[in-house]
């Protein structure tokens, strides 16, 4: 199935399972999508197999980083005119607060959607919006039909 | 201590932290600063195609861990040293379904701050698919009984 099909039956669904399921890494740390007032909201579950120390215990910040990439690569193409499959040119995080062994929600913004770059931010948080686990911006390079 | 040592030290820590445990991670290399993890081939982490290309989230999983362990492998007494911040750049995907290798150094510690680099590849170091700066902040804590306890206290487990 062409991606751009496959996003638009997911949105009339409303229901994105059948886009995670060409994401197996999605599906392994537990990613699901969901669509609120204000847009996309990613949600991670709670894995005990996503901690990465035990004794605090907290998430393993690269399955936080992860998580905020899947979102970030999700929210282009789930933006965009005529999807294409991003791929990941750059990726930077900031760890603000310690991630507790709970559901992280994480929402984006495409800062700029050119035709080759998108420039995309994404905030993730577990009680409280307004208190951030982590912060990360992202290019993506876009094009290729998928 | 020695190479050996190290080596044994961090693959029994690596095998303490779930996620690593779960993605079969091990240690392959480790001197004073410096380490490389070993990461198999699973279906399980690929990104969204068909090819095999493993998701950027596992690299950046990869760089986490061994950064973090090479702040570890460099300071004269173990300590928790949480992730400040961590820039990846891929400059090629994972093209074959073989292991993947992250090497990571700690090149500066201050009182408070560690400062790492390292990179992943596959078949060649000089190839590399990603490059990755990250820094760690110094706590002060390390492992010990009962959680966390102060560096150098009698509780220190390490």
């Amino acid at each position: 199935m062409k991606l751009k099909q496959l996003i638009e039956t997911a949105k009339l669904k409303d229901d994105y399972s059948s886009i995670l399921d060409f994401i197996p890494y999605a599906k392994f740390i537990g990613v699901t999508i969901t669509q609120d007032q204000q847009g996309w909201l990613f949600t991670l579950a709670t894995e005990p197999d996503n901690v990465g120390n035990p004794i605090t215990p907290a998430l393993h910040g690269g399955v936080i980083a992860g998580f905020m990439e899947v979102a970030a690569a999700l929210a282009q193409m789930l933006t965009s005119q005529e999807p294409t499959i991003p791929k990941i040119i750059n990726f930077s995080i900031d760890y603000i607060r310690a991630a507790g062994v709970k559901p992280t929600y994480a929402r984006c913004s495409i800062v700029r959607q050119g035709k080759r770059i998108a420039n995309i931010t994404v905030l993730a948080w577990q009680t409280d919006e307004l208190q951030p686990i982590a912060t990360a911006r992202t290019h993506f390079l876009l094009g290729e039909q998928a | 201590m020695d190479n050996k040592a190290r080596l044994a030290q961090a693959n029994n820590f690596l095998q303490i932290l779930p996620h690593c445990k779960k993605l079969g991670m091990k240690v392959v290399t480790a001197s004073d600063g410096q380490l490389t993890v070993e990461l198999p081939y699973n279906p399980d982490i690929l990104g969204m195609d068909t090819e095999g290309y493993v998701h950027g989230g596992i690299l950046t999983t990869m760089m986490d861990t061994v950064c973090g362990f090479a702040v570890t492998a460099a300071l004269p007494t173990p300590e928790f040293c949480p992730t400040l911040d961590l820039r990846m750049d891929h400059m090629r995907r994972a093209s074959i379904k073989g292991p993947v290798f992250a090497w990571a150094e700690c090149y500066k510690i201050t009182r408070n701050v560690c400062f790492t680099r390292g990179y992943a590849y596959q078949d060649d170091p000089e190839n590399p698919i990603v490059h990755c700066v990250a820094t760690f902040v110094r706590s002060g804590k390390t492992w010990g009984k009962g959680g966390f306890v102060k560096v150098g206290s009698e509780d220190s487990l390490l």
